[in-house]
């Protein structure tokens, strides 16, 4: 005899807990995103060290820049397939035919790519600070790192969403990001340097507030917004 | 005449104003012409399916 | 239809006051207005200047608020208004940006400079819209590419701010703060007129474009209609 489900169904934060666990667990099965944006990031650097000459003297001020183009292209490939992996199997229907907030959907995405980008900066901070004989051990590159990586998920996972049933898709995503992250681009790379140049607190926080700001600006409007971009 | 900021001649200023004018001028013509372009494809369209609409009359 | 024989609009008076505002607006910066002492004759490109500028902001003020209307309300009009301005902003802001070239190169001694923060602001907002527009002419048309450029639409805004704000937050050299905020003398009425006449040219100058646009917007929808019924049957 069936039992009709008597369970209640996950609230807004359960919703995401779940979503984000998918999108973890499918990402854990492939590994198609995480070590590819690992190693673009690494061979990105070793093309910049090539480009700019990233010894003595300007070491410090164009580290911070380089970093970050790195981590911002290299976010494009989580970005990119963040949604048109679910368009191409079909599986966003599903995932919104079901009774989930479109919010949580957004939320746990953001998530997922700012673990990727974890993960991502995991392995090319150390290799950077190797290679290039930098100080990135500092508390202060931690939170501008996490504020940077909230920012980029939070733009490019709704423009992923835009994005993704559009023709020439690769190219679209990337447009629209750059322009909209310049603010978190002039933001991060600023506090860095600050970071790098052991910079006193009262100089590095502003930088900070203005990113916190973004952050939080984009996730609200977006995550209220993101149900206007996937409805049929 | 000469100063800081190089010579006074009105060049600069000429061509400012002459860009914004033409600019706004090419717009307004290729604006225009995308309409009578629309408006004339909408025509043959509605013409064709008048056509198609008499010969099926005549043939049925 | 035919040009020759159709009623004359509010449409053509609009544009026809637009295009008399012009003239009285080129003469008032040209041979009216004085002639600045430090810049000298390349101060007249202010005329021309900050209108294109004000009006692109508005333009994209009117995209957001379309965009947000058509989020809520659904209707196709909305979303017309929004395409309309986004490209008469983008035609705008594109000037803005020629003007204040021209009138760098004379007065800065450079066509462009990387450390003023509303160029560089101005650039990045032009850049944001053109990408709207790219993603317009990508999709396909029907209400799914619509909404997601109503987001776009709204998302973007944050640029325009960001522009017209940029003189007050960081690096500003060659940007001046607007005179009648920054200082308590009121600047000539010489220099006033001439500029307040420019804004109400180049404001009815958009109005005029943004119906005709929208009439193409339109027509444009029409026949994307009767194709499809076309092919259907």
């Amino acid at each position: 005899m069936s039992r009709p489900q008597q369970a209640s169904p996950p609230g807004y934060l359960g919703q995401i807990r779940i979503l984000l666990a998918k999108e973890l667990t499918v990402e854990f099965r492939s590994r198609e995103t995480a070590i590819p944006m690992a190693v673009f990031a690494a061979a990105a650097l070793i093309a910049f060290q090539f480009s700019f000459d990233l010894r003595g003297g300007t070491l410090n001020l164009v580290a911070p820049g380089v970093l970050w183009v790195a981590i911002i292209f290299a976010s494009l490939l989580a970005l990119g397939r963040s949604f048109s992996r679910e368009v191409e199997r079909g599986s966003l229907d599903g995932l919104l035919a079901s009774p989930i907030d479109p919010g949580a959907l957004y939320l746990a995405k953001v998530s997922a790519n700012v673990i990727l980008l974890v993960v991502l900066e995991a392995v090319i901070i150390p290799l950077a600070a190797i290679l290039f004989n930098l100080q990135l051990f500092q508390p202060t590159l931690l939170l501008t790192l996490l504020l940077g990586n909230i920012g980029i998920a939070s733009v490019g996972t709704i423009l992923s969403a835009i994005s993704a049933r559009a023709r020439a898709r690769e190219a679209l995503l990337p447009i629209m990001l750059l322009p909209l992250l310049v603010p978190v681009i002039i933001a991060v790379v600023r506090a860095t340097a600050l970071a790098i140049d052991n910079g006193p607190w009262g100089d590095i926080q502003p930088w900070l507030a203005i990113l916190a700001a973004y952050d939080l600006v984009f996730l609200f409007v977006s995550s209220l917004l993101f149900y206007v971009t996937v409805e049929k | 005449m000469e100063n800081d900021f190089g010579d006074f001649s009105p060049i600069f200023v000429f061509v400012a104003y002459a860009a914004v004018w033409i600019v706004f001028f090419a717009y307004l013509y290729y604006v225009a012409r995308r309409q009578s372009d629309i408006r004339s494809q909408i025509d043959a369209l509605k013409e064709s399916e008048r056509e198609d609409e008499d010969s099926a009359e005549s043939n049925g | 239809m035919s040009l020759t024989g159709r009623r004359f609009t509010v449409t053509d008076a609009i544009g026809i006051a637009a295009f008399l505002a012009m003239l009285i607006a080129l003469y008032l910066a040209i041979v009216e207005s004085p002639i600045e002492r430090v810049q000298g004759i390349h101060q007249k490109i202010f005329y021309i200047h900050v209108p294109t500028a004000l009006v692109g902001y508005i333009a994209f003020g009117v995209v957001a608020f379309a965009s947000i209307m058509y989020v809520w309300k659904r209707t196709d009009r909305w979303d017309r208004v929004a395409v309309a301005s986004a490209e008469l902003g983008v035609l705008f802001t594109t000037l803005m940006l020629a003007t204040g070239s021209i009138w760098g190169r004379p007065v800065w001694g450079a066509w462009w400079d990387w450390t003023d923060a509303r160029l560089v602001t101005s650039l990045v907002m032009w850049l944001v819209y053109v990408a709207y527009l790219m993603f317009r002419s990508l999709g396909e048309s029907g209400p799914g590419t619509y909404r997601s450029a109503a987001v776009i639409g709204i998302l973007g805004f944050v640029s325009v701010p960001l522009s017209y704000f940029s003189i007050w937050l960081w690096t500003n050299i060659l940007h001046p703060v607007p005179t009648l905020q920054s200082s308590t003398d009121r600047p000539e009425g010489s220099i006033l007129v001439p500029f307040l006449f420019g804004m109400l040219a180049f404001t009815l100058l958009y109005v005029y474009l943004m119906s005709f646009r929208m009439r193409v917007e339109e027509s444009q929808r029409e026949l994307n209609e009767l194709r499809a019924a076309q092919e259907a049957s």
